[in-house]
C-alpha cells in the first residue's frame, strides 16, 4: 500500500472556531430570534495557510512570477497588472492623500542618495555657504556708540556743586585738576624738607615726622598761651623725672638717641620749650626753689606729729600716767582688743603658742585655775597650799610677762612652759611624726611587710616547726654510727630529713611516714616491664599495689586541697580579691 | 477518504456539487469532561446522519494526562506529603463530507460547557 493521503491537509486547511456569541452581537432584528448561540471564528492563521494554498495553487498551474528588475520597481505597470486581474481594490485606503507635499527650501535626500558622498556634495553646495554667513553674521561684533543722550541729566537730581560744575561756568582754579600722572606722582617718594623729618641715614623719620605734626597741632590750638609764666617758671629748666631715673638706672641697652626723640613731645611739655611751656629758669633760681622744695620734706621726715608747740598752748602739757583712770580703762580696752583678735585668730598663725582669752588661767596641780582666784583661795590641805604659794609666784612672774608681752605684740615671745591658756583647742596639736607604724611602712616592699604583732596564729606554727626542724637538726649524729642516707625513687630527695618529729593523729601523717620512710618498697614502678611468667599470685599481688599506690594519691590530693582551702578562707575575701595567681600580693598591717 | 454517493443519484449528486461543493470537514472535539464530550459527538452524528452526510466517527484520540505532582506543605515542613494532581484531556474527531452552508449549521447544535469545538474545513 502506498502512503494513505491524508483526510485533511493541516497546512491549507481552514480552521474555524466554535465559540459562544457575544453578548454585543445581537444582529438584525429580523434575525434576532434565529440567531445560534455560537459562532464560527475563523483562526489568525488562516491567512497564513490561504498563502501557502495559493502558492501551491500557482506552483501546480504552472504560472510563472516576473522577474525582480534590478533597478527600482515600477508601481504604476504593477498596478496595472492586478487591476487587470481584478485584485486591485479600489476602495483600499489610500494614504497619499494624508501626505503633505514637501515644500520650503531644503534639499530632500532619498534613500539612493543617502551615500555619505552624495550628502558632503549637497552640503558643500549650498546649505554649507548659508551656515557660514549667518554665522558670521552672528558672530560679528558691531561697536555701537554709547548713548549717553538717553541719560536724562537735570539739575535737579544731582547736587549743587556738581550742576555748577556741569552747567555753569567757573574758573579755572576753582576747582583743583586731577592730572592724569596723579598715581605715578604719588607713588613716587617725598622730597627731603628741611632735614627734620628725615634723619642723617636718609630714611623717612616717622618719629621726627609725628612731633613736628604734634607741634602743628598744639600750635593751632593754643593760639595764644603766653600767660601761663609763673607756672612755666615754677617747673622751667627741671630735668623730668623719668628722664632722672633713666640717669639712675644706667642702662647700657637704652638707646638715647632712638629714645630720647620720641620723648621729645613729652619733654617739651614738662621742660618748657614751647609756648606753653615754662620758660627755662636761671640758676639761682633753681637753686632757691631746690632749697624751699629739701625744706618742705624735712617737715614732713620728722617723727614728731608736727610743730604744735607754737600754734596749740592748750594741749601741751603734763600729766601723771599712773593712777589716771582714763588712761587705765583706755589700755585695759587696748589689752582686751588684743587679747580677743588672739583669741578670734587663735595662735596657728604665730610661731609660738601665745596665750588667749580674756583671762589668765593657770595649772594648780590638774586644774586650770583664775588669776583671779589664786590670789585669795586657801586649800585646806598643806600640799595644795604650798603648791598653790608656789603657782603663785610663778603666776604673778608670767603675768608680768604676759603684760610685757601683750604691750608688744610684734616681739618675740618667750618660750612658754606651762599651758596657761584654758582654750588650747585653738592651738594645733602636734603629731609626732616618727612613729613606729610610718617607719616600718618605708621600708615595706613585697618581700617584707611589717605586720602587727600577735595578729596571725600561722606563725606561731611555723615557729614551732621551725624550732622541730632546728631540733631535729641540732640532733648530732655520731661519728660511730654513720646513717646511710637513702634516696627515694620517685623524688630523688634524700628521705628522713623532711619528716616532721611529731606525729599528730592526723591521717595524713601516718601514711605520709608510711609513704616517706619505705618509699622503694610501696611505689610501684609503671616503667618496669612485667615479668611474662608471673603466676596468677604474683599478678594479683602488681595489681593490688597499683591499686594501693592510686588510692593514696587521691587521699594525698584530697588533703592538699583542703589545706588550700581552708588557707584562703583564713585570709579572707578583702585578700582574695588581690591575690594574683592564687597568692596574695599585700598584706595590710 | 472518498464520500460515498448512492448511484441512483449520481447525476443529481453531480448538479449539486457543482452548486455546493462538498468539503472535508474535520469536527474536533476536546474537553476535560467525558460525558459532556460523548454527549455532543452523539449529537453532531446523529445530526450528520439525519441529513445523510458522509460521517465517520467519532474517533477516540489517546487522552491526555497532564500530572503535577507537589508537596503538600506551602513551606518544606513536615512529613513529605505529596499531591498527585492530574488533568485529563479527551479528544475525539469526527469527519465529514458535507458541503459549506452545512458547515454553518454546526452552531446550531447545542454545545455542552466546557466542550471545545473546531471545524477544520479542506477547501478542496
Amino acid at each position: 500500500m502506498g502512503k494513505k493521503k491524508p483526510f485533511i491537509d493541516k497546512k491549507t486547511a481552514s480552521v474555524y472556531h466554535v465559540v459562544r456569541r457575544s453578548q454585543r452581537d445581537v444582529g438584525t432584528e429580523a434575525t434576532a430570534e434565529t440567531l445560534s448561540d455560537f459562532v464560527l471564528m475563523a483562526d489568525p492563521e488562516n491567512e497564513k495557510r490561504a498563502e501557502i494554498r495559493r502558492r501551491q495553487d500557482e506552483r501546480e498551474n504552472h504560472t510563472r512570477r516576473p522577474d525582480k528588475a534590478k533597478g527600482p520597481v515600477d508601481f504604476t505597470a504593477l498596478k496595472s497588472h492586478l487591476s487587470a486581474a481584478g485584485l486591485l481594490d479600489e476602495t483600499a485606503t489610500t494614504y497619499s492623500k494624508y501626505t503633505k507635499p514637501i515644500s520650503g527650501s531644503g534639499v530632500f535626500i532619498t534613500v539612493d542618495e543617502s551615500s555619505s558622498e552624495h550628502l558632503g556634495a549637497l552640503l558643500t553646495d549650498s546649505s554649507k555657504n548659508n551656515l557660514d554667513t549667518a554665522l558670521q553674521e552672528a558672530m560679528a561684533i558691531h561697536e555701537v556708540g554709547r548713548m549717553l543722550d538717553s541719560i536724562a541729566l537735570t539739575a535737579d537730581c544731582m547736587e549743587e556743586d556738581v550742576s555748577r560744575a556741569l552747567f555753569e561756568d567757573y574758573e579755572e582754579g576753582e576747582y583743583e585738576e586731577i592730572l592724569d600722572d596723579f598715581c605715578l606722582t604719588a607713588n613716587m617718594e617725598p622730597e627731603e624738607t628741611g632735614g627734620g623729618a628725615s634723619g642723617a641715614s636718609g630714611e623717612f623719620n616717622f618719629d621726627e615726622h609725628i612731633r613736628l605734626l604734634m607741634e602743628k597741632a598744639r600750635m593751632k590750638e593754643n593760639g595764644g598761651g603766653e600767660g601761663r609764666e609763673l607756672e612755666d617758671d615754677f617747673f622751667g629748666g627741671i630735668t623730668p623725672l623719668h628722664a632722672r631715673i633713666e640717669e639712675e638706672e644706667e642702662c647700657d641697652d637704652f638707646d638715647y638717641e632712638k629714645y630720647g626723640e620720641e620723648e621729645d613731645s613729652l619733654d617739651r611739655e614738662f621742660s618748657g620749650t614751647g609756648e606753653n611751656y615754662a620758660k627755662p629758669m636761671n640758676d639761682e633760681q633753681q637753686r632757691i626753689l631746690c632749697q624751699k622744695f629739701e625744706e618742705a620734706l624735712l617737715e614732713y621726715d620728722s617723727d614728731d606729729v608736727g610743730d604744735l608747740d607754737d600754734e596749740c598752748e592748750e594741749i601741751v602739757g603734763s600729766r601723771p600716767l599712773e593712777g589716771d583712770a582714763q588712761l587705765e580703762a583706755a589700755l585695759d580696752e587696748f589689752l582686751t582688743e588684743k587679747e580677743d583678735e588672739i583669741l578670734i585668730e587663735g595662735n596657728k598663725h604665730l610661731n609660738q603658742k601665745r596665750t588667749g582669752g580674756s583671762g589668765y588661767s593657770a595649772l594648780v596641780g590638774k586644774t586650770m585655775v583664775h588669776a583671779s582666784q589664786l590670789s585669795g583661795d586657801d586649800d585646806p590641805s598643806k600640799t595644795l597650799l604650798i603648791n598653790i604659794e608656789e603657782s603663785k609666784k610663778q603666776m604673778q612672774k608670767d603675768l608680768a610677762d604676759a603684760d610685757a608681752i601683750l604691750a608688744n605684740p610684734e616681739m618675740d615671745l618667750p618660750p612658754e612652759e606651762i599651758l596657761i591658756d584654758g582654750k588650747s583647742y585653738f592651738s594645733e596639736t602636734s603629731r609626732n611624726p616618727w612613729d613606729c607604724e610610718s617607719i616600718l611602712s618605708t621600708y615595706s616592699n613585697l618581700d617584707n611587710n611589717p605586720v602587727v604583732i600577735g595578729r596571725s596564729s600561722r606563725r606561731n606554727k611555723k615557729k614551732g616547726k621551725k624550732k622541730e626542724s632546728m631540733d631535729v637538726e641540732s640532733q648530732v649524729i655520731p661519728e660511730d654510727k654513720p646513717v646511710k642516707i637513702q634516696l627515694s625513687n620517685k623524688t630523688g630527695l634524700p628521705l628522713g630529713v623532711f619528716d616532721k618529729p611529731n606525729h599528730n593523729s592526723s591521717g595524713s601523717s601516718p601514711e605520709d611516714d608510711f609513704y616517706g620512710e619505705s618509699d622503694t618498697y610501696i611505689s610501684v614502678n609503671k616503667g618496669e616491664s612485667r615479668n611474662k611468667a608471673e603466676s596468677t599470685l604474683e599478678k594479683k599481688v602488681r595489681k593490688m599495689a597499683v591499686k594501693e599506690e592510686r588510692k593514696i594519691c587521691r587521699i594525698q590530693k584530697k588533703i592538699m586541697k583542703e589545706a588550700f582551702r581552708e588557707e584562703f578562707q583564713k585570709r579572707g575575701s578583702a585578700e582574695v580579691v588581690d591575690a594574683v595567681g592564687g597568692t596574695t600580693v599585700f598584706r595590710f598591717s | 477518504m472518498s464520500s460515498y454517493v448512492p448511484p441512483g443519484k449520481k447525476e443529481a449528486g453531480l448538479e449539486g456539487e457543482a452548486a455546493a461543493q462538498v468539503h472535508r470537514i474535520r469536527i474536533t472535539l476536546t474537553s476535560r469532561n467525558v460525558k459532556n464530550l460523548e454527549k455532543v459527538c452523539a449529537d453532531l452524528k446523529k445530526g450528520a446522519l439525519d441529513k445523510k452526510l458522509n460521517v465517520s466517527g467519532p474517533v477516540r484520540l489517546p487522552t491526555k494526562k497532564l500530572k503535577i505532582t507537589t508537596r503538600k506543605a506551602p513551606s518544606g515542613e513536615g512529613t513529605n506529603t505529596w499531591d498527585r494532581f492530574e488533568m485529563r484531556i479527551h479528544k475525539r474527531l469526527i469527519d465529514l463530507h458535507a458541503p459549506s452552508d452545512v458547515v454553518k449549521q454546526i452552531t446550531s447544535i447545542s454545545i455542552e460547557p466546557g466542550v471545545e469545538v473546531d471545524v477544520t474545513i479542506n477547501d478542496r
